[in-house]
């Protein structure tokens, strides 16, 4: 592959996790609640898709358990800011610190080890079947594995999901306006509680990304912000999936950006540094570009 | 809420905390009442022990008061991690780089200029967050990775200590280390310093017009602005304050424990010290207390670290679970009116019978 396609690949596989993570963030904050756990999330995932795969060899039970690990702690964070009226800020923050809490206390229990798990099988490049004979980006494609795709899919999904679908209506409607949604006879407390509920899974997703494909042990604090550049990123899009994975792929490129100047003879932490200088850019923009949903943060009996 | 409110949701939290961990502890196969145990005899087991409680408290206590000062306003400021990075880095490089000044001088300026640093960067932040309406948690955490990455550069490149295997600066010159207060330990005089400002930010908090003022743009912002307290200048002020005592936090680690600005050196202080603030319900003096405890669960936890395979890192899960209890009073008060009806129905009727109505006199 030439240079310019193993950019491109490379800046693909980077964004999956923020692409899943913006995706997730979107269903939360169209539903009114503010997607702060992200990271916690997504650090459960990483952390339960690791334990599964690494017991069973079998890694579409280690996404199932990574899925579920993020709908785990994403209850949390629901239990707390819906049902408690707690700062959602602050309740984002605790389920972040307990993401990773809770996965380096399991990590040291069960594998005794500090810093990072022993390797396991993980998910490999497709195989070079008939992908790579598609001009142009075949190679490109053959060289992602499928969560890529899988991740593609769940945009699209989603995008449908919130904007052609009644149950998307009522989620929209409850973050633009809890109160009289609730007059209408919509739950709201079920309806925020299912929105997040799906950022969990859908984080969790991102988390096994993390673990099982991009790399094949789970390592502490392997998520490294990019829960909150997804929460950016999807404040960007104004919450629309389609738009928001689009920006994601843009923070992917920054990201890869490290891995391919490695071997110029600038210092690496420059390159570190460019994501997160473009995520906070991007979250400075943003209430030029965009607004959140009306009800941000409230609820129906405020 | 009352204080003495206060104080019974603060221990319960800590008390709730305890308990989900030992439930945690007991179902990996361990001995909650061993482990437990343990911290306590390896916390308070020698001189050096009890020394190293507050040692460990003192970066604990820093960062539990700025963000302690800065909740108060409202404002969460999860950037400590980064002013406190900026405070150890000034302080490295103030410490060793100036020259031919006297010990209380020397520590004293290096402390100083490395709480400005800290402000200044508490400034930008705010202005940030002022100026695009951005949120201040989005801002902070960016910030913290910046300058992790800058501070390694640092460490790794122009700062690096001539003739080192790993990433640090120079060695800060005598005349710029604290004092310490027990020979052969950590503890400095950067632990008294800490209480100091914490007694100072709990006279600015509820004796002064400034304290006042950002009491109120905490509690209700609105209601402040009809009263003419522009919410904008008190959230400078108070990220400014904040900025300025973390970064003396970071500052107090360089001087008085690592005598220099090691890579990842400051790593986990600021989101800690979420914690401590928490436990102590926000309040600066509370915050002297609470980082002690968590500095007695540091020093026993090391003990147990040292002298079993038992892992350390629930304390960790203690003090996120603490913040959790501590952010939503009404499950602690909902717990304890269930415990507390199950003991009023327990208890003989007459101890719990209302009392009858006094008689008037006269009557």
């Amino acid at each position: 592959m030439n240079t310019v396609e193993i950019i491109i690949s490379a800046t693909l596989r980077m964004s999956v996790p923020i692409v899943l993570g913006s995706t997730a963030a979107s269903f939360s904050t169209k539903a009114g609640v503010v997607s702060f756990g992200c990271e916690g999330m997504m650090a459960t995932g990483a952390f339960c898709g690791a334990l599964a795969v690494y017991y069973t060899n079998n890694l579409l039970l280690g996404v199932l358990c990574a899925v579920l690990g993020g709908i785990v702690i994403s209850l949390l964070h629901a239990f707390l800011h819906v049902t408690n009226k707690v700062n959602g800020t602050l309740s984002g923050v605790s389920v972040n610190m307990l993401g990773t809490a809770a996965s380096a206390l399991v990590l040291k229990i069960v594998w005794k080890t500090a810093g990072f798990s022993p390797e396991y099988r993980s998910f490999v490049k497709l195989a070079d079947g008939g992908l790579s004979k598609i001009p142009w980006i075949g190679t490109i494609l053959a060289d992602q594995n499928i969560l890529f795709f899988v991740a593609i899919g769940i945009v699209l999904v989603s995008w449908l999901i919130l904007f052609k679908t009644p149950f998307g209506l009522r989620l929209r409607m409850v973050g633009e306006n809890p109160v009289a949604a609730n007059t209408v006879g919509i739950n709201t407390s079920a309806t925020k509680y299912a929105g997040v509920i799906i950022c969990g899974a859908i984080c969790g997703l991102a988390g096994a990304y993390l673990s099982l494909a991009r790399m094949n042990r789970f390592v502490l604090d392997m998520t490294g912000g990019r829960g909150y550049v997804a929460m950016v990123i999807a404040d960007l899009g104004g919450a629309n999936p389609l738009i928001a994975g689009a920006a994601s792929l843009l923070f992917g490129f920054f990201d890869c950006l490290q891995s391919i100047f490695q071997s110029v003879d600038t210092p690496s932490q420059f390159w570190m540094i460019m994501p997160y200088m473009f995520a906070l850019c991007v979250a400075l923009v943003n209430n030029k570009f965009a607004h959140g949903p009306a009800g941000m943060g409230k609820h129906f009996d405020d | 809420m009352r204080a003495l409110n206060k104080f019974k949701i603060s221990v319960l939290s800590l008390l709730a905390a305890l308990v989900i961990v030992a439930i945690v502890i007991w179902i990996s196969g361990y001995s909650p009442i061993d482990i437990y145990a343990r911290i306590f005899k390896g916390a308070f087991g020698s001189k050096m022990s009890i020394a190293l409680i507050f040692s460990e408290a003192t970066p604990l206590m820093f960062s539990g008061l700025a963000f302690a000062i800065a909740f108060k306003a409202r404002i969460i400021n999860v950037g400590v991690e980064s002013q406190m990075i900026m405070g150890a880095l000034v302080g490295a490089i103030a410490g060793a780089y100036i020259h031919g000044l006297p010990h209380m001088v020397h520590a004293t300026l290096t402390l100083l200029l490395a709480g400005m640093s800290g402000m200044l960067l508490g400034f930008f932040i705010c202005f940030l967050k002022v100026r695009f309406h951005a949120q201040e948690v989005v801002i902070c955490i960016m910030m913290n990775s910046i300058l992790l990455y800058v501070g390694s550069y640092l460490a790794n490149g122009p700062l690096k200590a001539a003739g080192a295997g790993v990433a640090q600066t120079e060695t800060i010159m005598e005349t710029a280390k604290l004092t310490k207060l027990i020979p052969k330990s950590q503890l400095t005089t950067g632990f008294l310093i800490g209480a100091a400002i914490a007694i100072a930010l709990a006279f600015i908090l509820e004796r002064t017009v400034l304290g006042y003022k950002i009491r109120v743009a905490g509690n209700n912002r609105i209601a402040g602005e009809t009263y003419g307290i522009q919410a904008t200048k008190l959230y400078y002020i108070t990220f400014m304050l904040s900025g300025f005592i973390a970064a003396i936090g970071g500052s107090v680690l360089t001087q008085g424990v690592i005598m220099r600005f090691s890579d990842g050196a400051v790593a986990g202080y600021g989101f800690r010290g979420i914690s401590v603030a928490a436990l102590a319900m926000y309040n600066p003096l509370g915050v002297i207390f609470s980082s002690s405890l968590f500095g007695i669960l540091n020093a026993g936890s090391q003990a147990v670290n040292r002298t079993t395979t038992i892992p350390y890192e629930f304390v960790d899960v203690i003090q996120v679970m603490v913040v959790v209890f501590i952010s939503a009073p009404q499950i602690i008060q909902a717990v304890e009116k269930f415990f507390g009806d199950r003991l009023k129905k327990a208890l003989p009727k007459r101890l719990t019978a209302a009392k009858p109505d006094q008689e008037l006199p006269g009557a």
